[in-house]
């Protein structure tokens, strides 16, 4: 049974509440077919759409950069804030910023409006995972801020890599300088010790082990590794073996889809 | 940026301009006028409603208007009832304005602005839902809804996306049927439908701003919203009755230009009706 | 049928006021319509806040407290009320840099709460010799079950009517509202008549706090003369 916290500066419920026990649907895992009929490599489609919806002219306080960011039932918003003077300063390098946020309606469950600790520690992966991109030695003394809203969230490892793809694709539109773009995926390690792509909450529950990998394919070099569950060396080497490949995808979609926006731009422009 | 000098005159490009003076370049529209959206002066933005997208939340609704977007989510659980109102239920509805989607609201706890947007709503949609129909059973169990209402992107009114995407979540609800096991009290919930959450009314709001003390205009975006001395709010109904007139903010809004206003809310009502029901 | 204390439909509840009754305040009033009672306390122009610095006026800044518990959303509610409805008639401008902190304590809400807040921050600012541009003054009324205009509405009345309406005029300017707040479910006629009511109502607080006002100034006068 959940307590609510008392909180003065919202409108607060009853004292006490608990979700209904819903029959959930059992799902085998494994590896001869899933429940949405995907292939195990294959990532749910994506959808993605960087700068603000109409063309016009925007406000001093709307954010240099955002995109918003969809993969099967996944939605994520991002938006950039900088290069700008923040509390923290460093004189020879910029500083890069990641607040990250669950809607309370994004989850199975109701989540608090509070920040929670797990939202403070994907925060941080996600700053380590994308910083190593960011060219923070351009931006002495400032800070580069992103702040992510998951709105819904299907699967934790899939929705990390998510936020990853959609924090990378709003750096671009905000005109921050990269090395490269950091294309993110999850797998999961099926009941048949298969690495399954992608997986969506039920899966991953059902699943051994996770494992998410972020990494800048077109210099080849891996930013950010992360791995629940037990697995032997052989399985996370390959693990890596095949993240590898489907991030180059994952890469290739974030690419085409900053390219078009560019020429769409471009066009509009004429 | 461009900057030239001819003939003692200083000339900028647009943007520069606009970032320089904000001000003066807003009057330079409204003196015309015009507004820098193109917009008449009292003409709402489209809305654009997509419900029930979210598949995590009981009801759900995403509400776009122009670059202002709002996602309203609804989650339901079971509590016990208040002692003194055995048959309600509870429905709680926030607003959250966070940095992400503008940079005037800092990280942290609610800013004065989502809390008093927060009170208002729920203190329009409380006489507007019948909280007796999400009782499971009396003296029990009572469903408590949470209504949080996001945004994502802000260029200004608020409150009016966010009364309408709470209308629309509300109205994309679908509770589970429910069963409670007296032995145990656990509330087990079964196929989709059972309780339906009754609706007074639907609430159909119209914001107008004074800009620049002298323009009267319908829906300010964010530009126009920092030039703001006044501003009224018209909530109306289904029969076009009045439910809330809330003018706050010293600058000059007649009898006669608030009674206009109203009129002005009932066309409103009718785009709105009609977002809603595609 | 009577009202609960047996009032005319128009008649408002007593006024009583109290200025200058906190010592460590630069100015003070303690409002009360009927039971509904306030304190207000004005601190200002004082140094403001490295945050809260406006080059071109002073800050203003208002708190505001309620009876029994710790503020939540409602008292947040109110507070952006009393303080949008002042904001502009305090002449900022003669004080750049500076804040003018106007800390509201609820004593006892009976119904009208809105409107007395108000009057007690308006006094509460005259006392404390805040540049004002003018006098503004806040009244309630509520459109009952039986369609009745009752001015002042209390507790009882409130819990029962269709509608309840919140008006505040400028001195004089009985056209140009300068806060209105109409819940519930009403008309336009409904509006008008409540509007007509308010802004009598308003006419005779204003002049219930002139002379407030005037009886302060003549008795230290005295004092100062003696």
């Amino acid at each position: 049974m959940s307590t609510n916290i008392i909180d003065r500066r919202r409108i607060n419920g009853p004292q006490r509440s608990v979700e209904p026990i819903y029959a959930k649907p059992v799902v085998a895992f494994s590896g001869d077919g899933r429940a949405d009929g995907r292939l195990p490599e294959s990532v749910r489609p994506i959808f993605m759409r960087t700068g603000p919806i109409s063309p016009q002219a925007s406000s001093a306080a709307s954010p240099s950069g955002s995109a918003y960011y969809e993969q099967g039932r996944i939605r994520i918003s991002c938006a950039i804030y900088g290069p700008r003077q923040g509390r923290k300063a460093n004189p020879r390098m910029g500083i890069f910023n990641c607040e990250f946020k669950y809607a309370p309606f994004s989850c199975s469950w109701k989540r608090s409006h509070l920040k929670t600790s797990d939202e403070k520690e994907i925060g941080l992966m996600l700053e380590q995972a994308v910083s190593p991109a960011i060219r923070l030695e351009v931006y002495p003394k400032a800070n580069v801020d992103a702040f992510v809203t998951v709105i819904e969230s299907d699967g934790k490892a899939a929705t990390i890599s998510a936020a990853i793809n959609c924090i990378s694709a709003a750096l671009v539109d905000a005109g921050i300088e990269l090395y490269d773009s950091v294309a993110a995926c999850s797998v999961a390690l099926s009941k048949d010790l298969q690495w399954v792509f992608d997986c969506t909450q039920q899966e991953e529950d059902a699943a051994s082990c996770s494992f998410l990998m972020a990494r800048m394919p077109s210099v080849d070099e891996v930013t950010y590794l992360l791995q629940h569950g037990k697995t032997t060396p052989k399985q996370t080497a390959d693990a890596i073996h095949v993240c590898t490949n489907v991030s180059t995808q994952v890469y290739a979609v974030i690419c085409r889809h900053l390219k078009e926006t560019l020429e769409g731009k471009n066009e509009s422009d004429q | 940026m461009s900057q030239s000098e001819k003939s003692g005159q200083i000339t900028f490009a647009m943007q520069t301009f606009e970032r320089i003076h904000p001000v003066e370049f807003q009057r330079r529209f409204l003196t015309q006028n015009t507004r820098l959206s193109g917009r008449e002066f009292s003409q709402f933005r489209a809305l654009h409603i997509v419900k029930g997208s979210i598949g995590t939340a009981q009801g759900s609704a995403t509400v776009r208007m122009g670059n202002t977007i709002m996602v309203c989510g609804i989650k339901a659980e079971v509590c016990e009832p208040d002692v003194k109102r055995p048959k309600h239920g509870y429905l709680t509805t926030n607003v959250e304005l966070s940095p992400m989607c503008s940079a005037r609201f800092r990280p942290g706890p609610p800013s004065e602005e989502a809390q008093v947007a927060s009170e208002h709503i729920h203190r329009l949609i409380t006489p507007s839902v019948d909280l007796t129909s999400l009782c499971i059973e009396e003296n029990k169990v009572v469903w408590a809804l949470s209504a949080d209402i996001v945004c994502i992107k802000y260029d200004g009114n608020v409150l009016d996306a966010a009364i309408v995407a709470l209308v629309a979540a509300l109205e994309n609800l679908k509770l589970p049927e429910v069963k409670v096991d007296p032995a145990t009290g656990v509330v087990e919930a079964g196929a989709e439908g059972g309780v339906q959450l009754g609706i007074v009314r639907r609430l159909f709001p119209a914001t107008f701003a004074l800009v620049d003390d002298n323009y009267l205009v319908a829906d300010a975006d964010d530009a126009e919203e920092q030039m703001t001395s006044a501003s009224l709010l018209v909530v109306l109904d289904d029969q076009g009755q009045m439910v809330n007139v809330w003018k706050r903010g010293a600058g000059i809004i007649s009898r006669d230009t608030i009674a206009k206003c109203v009129a002005a809310a009932a066309t409103r009502k009718s785009e709105i009706e009609h977002a809603l029901s595609t | 049928m009577a009202r609960p204390d047996r009032r005319d439909t128009d008649q408002l509840r007593a006024l009583t006021s109290v200025l200058g009754q906190l010592s460590r305040a630069d100015g003070s009033a303690h409002f009360a319509s009927g039971d509904t009672s306030v304190v207000c306390g004005v601190y200002g122009p004082v140094e403001a806040k490295l945050f809260d610095e406006r080059l071109d006026r002073a800050h203003v800044e208002v708190k505001l407290r309620p009876d029994v518990g710790t503020p939540g959303t409602k008292d947040k509610w109110l507070e952006a009320a009393v303080r949008q409805t002042f904001e502009r008639h305090i002449l900022g401008h003669l004080h750049p840099r500076t804040l003018v902190q106007v800390s509201v304590q609820v004593r006892q809400d009976a119904g009208s709460l809105d409107a007395c807040a108000i009057n007690a921050a308006m006094l509460a600012l005259v006392d404390a010799g805040v540049p004002l541009a003018t006098m503004v003054a806040a009244a309630t009324c509520a459109v009952l079950e039986d369609g009745r205009v009752v001015a002042d509405p209390v507790a009882e009345e409130v819990e029962g009517a269709r509608s309840v309406h919140t008006f505040a005029f400028a001195e004089g300017r009985p056209a140009e509202p300068v806060y209105v707040d109409s819940r519930g479910t009403f008309d336009m006629p409904e509006y008008d008549a409540c509007y007509g009511v308010c802004a009598a109502a308003v006419g005779r607080v204003l002049a219930f706090m002139r002379s407030a006002i005037e009886s302060k100034v003549t008795r230290e006068s005295q004092v100062a003369g003696a």
